[in-house]
């Protein structure tokens, strides 16, 4: 998917070029995706939670009456149900399955890589990480280990991408700045 | 009119040969004249990615699996997606292949096919018909130019040679000979002379170079990889007769190969260490200063489709003694070659009679330069192929570029043209024989059928078409300004 | 493009070899004849189409190269091949007048620059040092059944071993009486050879007699009529000497291959001189073998009788030897292999006489030694096969027996064979027609027993052996016709050297 980039002046010294290959939020419906999304989202870790919290109710740790009332949600009716459900499960099996959906909670769904220009200083890459638990990468080289600047060709896959690259001193390999996007100069 | 050619073939610099240097100077030349050329050829250790060259040269080096001296594995169809990238992002018209031997350039012509592009193909070398390898061989390059739109040799003998192993309509090989670059070669006394002197003219005001006199040295030069097709072993007997029967000769051989210990063992058998100087290999722009160290070149190979060291053997001011076999008859003029049969004896003479001629000063060897310098350029060179590009894409109608015969007896109203259409270019694979036809035909649809699927997974629409390299103005537009400006 | 499949077939069919003189693998242009295409003058290269217009002689170089060539070696390129008679009318037409009055004559030259299009194509020279099946030689059909009669000879020798082996096995045969016939048969060609030999050489000293103050003119017809000799002693020789075991034989068979290679050798470099201790002196000594007989046959030289007595005694030297060594061996060769399962033992005997019938040397020594896989093979493959096999006889007696049966039928019954074919046809046809009777007989015998059914099986097996060979004879001359070598000049030339320096 070809990234969107785009450009803002944050002061009159700088430049932020963003690329990132989110789908566009500027229609209502699009909007109104995005919020069933996060909703979604969070339903599904509630449901995570709970689901384990049942499993492992038998632990010291829910047997005392310390923080809620645990044998009376349990001996709830609802809560009876959910006891009997979830222990027809491997414990193991709900391990791996609840990891795998509280990374997907959490996993971002794109990818956003930015370029800050600061006159007479330098730059600053910054790649968003994966998930939303993590902050972005970000690395600021100066500009007086800016070596060059290229746009060049190279493989990937299957095609021919332009990308651009810093070249910095001292260091054996050329810094690619929009490494997962392609931004098609 | 200006096109976009993309020159294909497994043999590119960095490793080092006739066939690498002929796409390169072809390239440039091209460039020269306006057109856009990249190369795309596999990775070499080292060099992988897109590179520039000299002019604006634009090398792709794909990643790929390199079998044997530096050939790719033949997967007929893995290296069609990145193909068809390049050639969408580079806008390609024309796809040039070189090399029988490999695999990149048959893909590459069966790919620019099935895309709709034109091709050509250059065969650099010849095959016999009798072993179980050059069978193979033939059928392979039988796939390749059975839908190639025209193919390009270096010689007439070539010609004949490919025509043969691919069946191939002799209108549609053309002839162009590879060229030297003569600046590279010349000889040690030379200074270049201006333009508005004719070549040899009566008076000419240069004086005559030193003569060689009946007792003075006579150096023979060889310059050639020391395997068994390239005559190592004529060379290695006839040596110690040669040396016997003309005193105050000396050899100087360069290059290495299996064959080399033979060479020593003859050497050191018939006490001959002084009398003969092996270098080993040598770089090739070293060639011209091993060279010109001589005054005999002697090429004994026993196979050559065009032999271009003979060229620039001339060029240096060598007088050439050389086998009489494939190509090499039809190269240089009959004062500048000694031809000998491939035989001890023969070789033996003919070397004789050239030193004999050269002792008794009948040879102008200090001409030989200019004069292959008129016979032989690149610029020549792409011009002719040019030519070839503007007939296959239809600047030049077929009646004038395959040119009418009336008398020669065969039609001229064949399938020179080839069509695009799927059915045509299966029917021109099917006729490759009783089980390849078919299996030929199989690799065509699924050719097809991959690039339909790629059409739709990686649309055009999402490729991103290259920038080229700024352009000078051609030359002859450039020519034109001056003498409008001097105007 | 490619050439229709109906045009196959009327290329006609092999040339005999009359290919045109001029392409000798090498020679591309008779100098002496035709004016040279090169011989131009250095300006043609710049101003070819006004200055080469005149030279009359180079546009007949064409025609002339054309007649000398002959039509059979030019081939019109695909496609034409139907039009091929009125093509060349056209050309003889046309060639003289049309093309010259148009441009210059097209040379096939290079460095010319010519004011033809370069896919430009000559109809005249274009392919014209093409050649196909210059080197084929059409078979007759009698000479190729005669021809097969050595291999139906092996296999009807390999088909009474294996019948003997079933008929021991199955007890309807005693071994020793096998044994015996063979031994006996064995030393009937024993004498038959001696006496072969003997006649020989007494031809031989006879002619070196009268031949040695000859010039050197003849000396190459002599020497090649002395070649058989000289072979015939290396053959006595390994008869002599058999103890080595069987390897010794080969490497000798090998070396028998060797010699009319370097005969011609001797022809350049010795004039007159026939004493073949000489050659032997100038052999670069294939192997030690050689050496070793030729210097036994120095010694021998002078008293030719007493080192034929010499001979005999050490044949039945060792003749005796290898009895007794095979004698005391054959306990040890019947219990090698007997922990091996029947099924393999008969497999593994299959393929290894398979292997011996297809690697066997069926040349007749003489000539260049065509066969690829060196005679060892196929002796040592039938040696092993009857050593596996003389596992599954009951009694050491019956190993011994099957062991000696099978060095006589694999190890020297060839060699008998050979020196028949070379001495008598008549022989060698009686002989043929023996085996085959006696093999048909056998198998006969063996499938069904009894003396009748041999009779029906030799009878059957003669008319399916005559039938095999003549179809099979028939089979491959009508192959002859999809024979098609081409050859020209693109092909890597055979460099011509005479190794004075070796």
């Amino acid at each position: 998917m070809p990234g969107r980039l785009r450009v803002q002046r944050p002061s009159p010294t700088t430049v932020s070029f963003t690329v990132s290959n989110a789908s566009p939020r500027s229609s209502s419906p699009a909007k109104i995706l995005f919020g069933i999304q996060i909703l979604l989202r969070a339903v599904l870790f509630c449901c995570v939670i709970v689901g384990l919290t049942a499993r492992l109710r038998h632990l010291v740790l829910f047997q005392g009456e310390n923080l809620a009332q645990w044998q009376a949600i349990w001996s709830s009716p609802f809560g009876a149900h959910l006891c009997s459900l979830v222990d027809k499960y491997n414990s193991w099996a709900m391990a791996v399955v609840s990891v795998l959906v509280i990374y997907g909670v959490f996993k971002r769904g794109y990818t956003e890589e930015s370029l800050l220009v600061i006159r007479g200083f330098g730059i600053q890459t910054s790649t968003s990480s994966s998930t939303y638990l993590s902050s972005a990468a970000t690395r600021f080289i100066s500009t007086t280990q800016i070596q060059d600047i290229v746009i060049h060709e190279a493989f990937k896959g299957f095609e021919v991408r332009f990308y651009l690259a810093v070249i910095v001193e001292g260091e054996p390999d050329v810094l690619v700045v929009f490494p997962a996007n392609d931004t098609g100069f | 009119m200006p096109y976009n050619i993309a020159m294909v073939s497994d043999f590119f610099f960095p490793q080092s040969g006739g066939i690498e240097s002929h796409i390169y100077q072809l390239s440039s030349k091209l460039i020269d004249r306006g057109h856009k050329v990249i190369i795309i050829t596999h990775a070499y250790k080292g060099r992988t990615g897109v590179r520039y060259l000299t002019n604006g040269l634009k090398i792709y080096h794909v990643p790929f699996f390199v079998i044997y001296r530096e050939t790719t594995f033949p997967t007929v169809f893995s290296f069609f997606p990145i193909f068809r990238n390049i050639v969408i992002r580079e806008q390609i018209d024309i796809v040039h292949g070189h090399a029988s031997l490999s695999s990149f350039c048959g893909e590459a012509i069966l790919h620019a096919r099935t895309m709709g592009l034109r091709t050509v193909f250059t065969d650099h070398s010849l095959f016999g018909f009798a072993d179980a390898a050059s069978i193979l061989t033939n059928k392979l390059l039988k796939f390749t130019l059975s839908d190639v739109d025209h193919a390009i040799c270096v010689s007439h003998t070539c010609k004949e040679n490919t025509v043969l192993r691919a069946s191939l309509d002799p209108l549609m090989v053309s002839v162009i000979p590879n060229a030297v670059v003569a600046e590279n070669f010349c000889p040690l006394s030379y200074y270049p002379r201006t333009h508005d002197q004719i070549p040899i003219s009566p008076a000419d005001p240069r004086p005559s170079p030193t003569p060689i006199g009946p007792n003075d040295t006579i150096t023979i030069v060889v310059i050639s990889r020391l395997f068994y097709n390239k005559g190592t072993d004529l060379l290695i007997a006839a040596i110690p007769r040669i040396l016997a029967s003309n005193p105050n000769t000396r050899f100087i051989i360069a290059g290495s190969g299996p064959k080399a210990i033979d060479l020593e063992q003859m050497l050191e058998r018939n006490v001959l260490q002084d009398k003969v100087e092996m270098l080993g290999s040598v770089r090739h722009e070293e060639v011209r200063d091993v060279m010109v160290r001589g005054h005999i070149y002697l090429h004994p190979s026993l196979t050559e489709a065009f032999g271009t060291v003979i060229v620039e053997a001339a060029s240096c001011g060598l007088y050439v003694v050389c086998t009489r076999v494939g190509g090499i008859p039809e190269v240089l003029p009959q004062h500048m070659t000694t031809f000998a049969k491939p035989e001890e004896d023969d070789l033996v003479v003919a070397t004789s009679k050239a030193i004999a001629a050269l002792r008794s000063n009948k040879v102008r060897t200090d001409r030989f330069h200019d004069q292959v310098k008129m016979m032989y350029s690149w610029r020549d060179v792409a011009e002719r192929t040019e030519r070839v590009y503007q007939g296959i894409i239809g600047d030049i109608s077929p009646s004038e570029f395959y040119g009418s015969y009336p008398d020669q007896g065969w039609d001229v109203s064949g399938d020179r043209v080839r069509s695009f259409a799927l059915i045509d270019r299966l029917k021109r694979y099917y006729g490759c024989g009783v089980w390849a036809g078919k299996l030929f035909c199989l690799c065509v649809v699924i050719d097809f059928l991959i690039f339909v699927f790629l059409e739709m997974w990686f649309p055009r629409a999402n490729i991103d078409i290259a920038r080229s390299w700024p352009k000078k103005q051609p030359l002859d537009k450039l020519r034109t300004h001056s003498i409008r400006n001097s105007k | 493009m490619t050439p229709p499949p109906s045009s196959l077939s009327q290329i006609p069919p092999p040339i005999p070899v009359d290919t045109h003189p001029n392409r000798s693998p090498n020679s591309r242009t008779p100098d002496e004849r035709v004016p040279d295409p090169d011989r131009l003058a250095p300006e043609d290269a710049y101003f070819a189409p006004s200055l080469s217009r005149g030279r009359s002689a180079l546009t007949n170089y064409d025609d002339t190269l054309r007649s000398l060539n002959g039509d059979a070696s030019l081939h019109p390129p695909r496609g034409v091949l139907g039009a091929d008679p009125n093509r060349k009318d056209v050309r003889k037409l046309g060639a003289g007048a049309g093309r010259r009055r148009r441009k210059g004559a097209w040379k096939k030259l290079l460095w010319v620059k010519q004011s033809y299009p370069d896919n430009y194509t000559d109809t005249e020279t274009f392919l014209d040092h093409l050649q196909r099946n210059p080197r084929v030689r059409p078979y007759d059909f009698w000479p190729l059944v005669s021809d097969s009669t050595v291999i139906v000879q092996h296999v009807c020798s390999v088909v009474i071993f294996v019948c003997c082996f079933v008929d021991i096995v199955q007890d309807r045969v005693s071994p020793v009486s096998v044994v015996c016939w063979g031994s006996v048969g064995t030393a009937v060609g024993w004498i038959l050879w001696d006496n072969w030999i003997w006649k020989e050489q007494t031809e031989l000293s006879n002619a070196n007699g009268n031949i040695g103050g000859d010039d050197g003119s003849s000396s190459s017809s002599v020497t090649s009529g002395v070649n058989p000799p000289a072979n015939d002693t290396q053959g006595n020789g390994i008869k002599g000497s058999p103890i080595h075991g069987l390897g010794l034989t080969m490497a000798a068979n090998s070396s028998k291959e060797h010699l009319p290679h370097q005969s011609p050798d001797h022809n350049n470099s010795v004039s007159g001189v026939i004493d073949p201790t000489a050659r032997a002196g100038l052999n670069p000594a294939p192997s030690s073998a050689v050496a070793g007989d030729m210097d036994v046959q120095d010694i021998d030289r002078p008293s030719l009788f007493s080192s034929r007595n010499r001979q005999r005694l050490s044949t039945v030297k060792s003749a005796f030897l290898i009895y007794f060594s095979l004698l005391g061996l054959s306990p040890i060769l019947k219990s090698l292999t007997k922990s091996t399962a029947s099924d393999s033992i008969w497999a593994m005997s299959c393929w290894l006489i398979i292997m011996n019938i297809f690697s066997f040397d069926y040349g007749s020594g003489e000539g260049a030694g065509a066969t690829k896989f060196p005679a060892s093979l196929s002796t040592n493959a039938a040696v092993m096969a009857s050593t596996v096999l003389a596992s599954r006889l009951p009694s050491t007696t019956h190993v011994f027996s099957l062991m000696l049966f099978s060095m006589e039928v694999f190890g020297l019954f060839p060699i008998f064979r050979r020196q028949l074919r070379q001495k008598s046809w008549t022989g060698h046809v009686c002989l043929t027609l023996a085996l085959v009777v006696i093999a048909g007989g056998a198998v006969g015998m063996t499938m069904s027993g009894g003396w009748a059914s041999a009779i029906i099986g030799s009878f059957l097996g003669g008319i399916l052996t005559a039938l095999a060979m003549g179809g099979c004879s028939w089979w491959l001359i009508s192959l002859q016709k999809y024979k098609n070598v081409v050859i020209g000049p693109w092909d890597p030339a055979r460099p011509i050297i005479r190794r004075h320096w070796n």
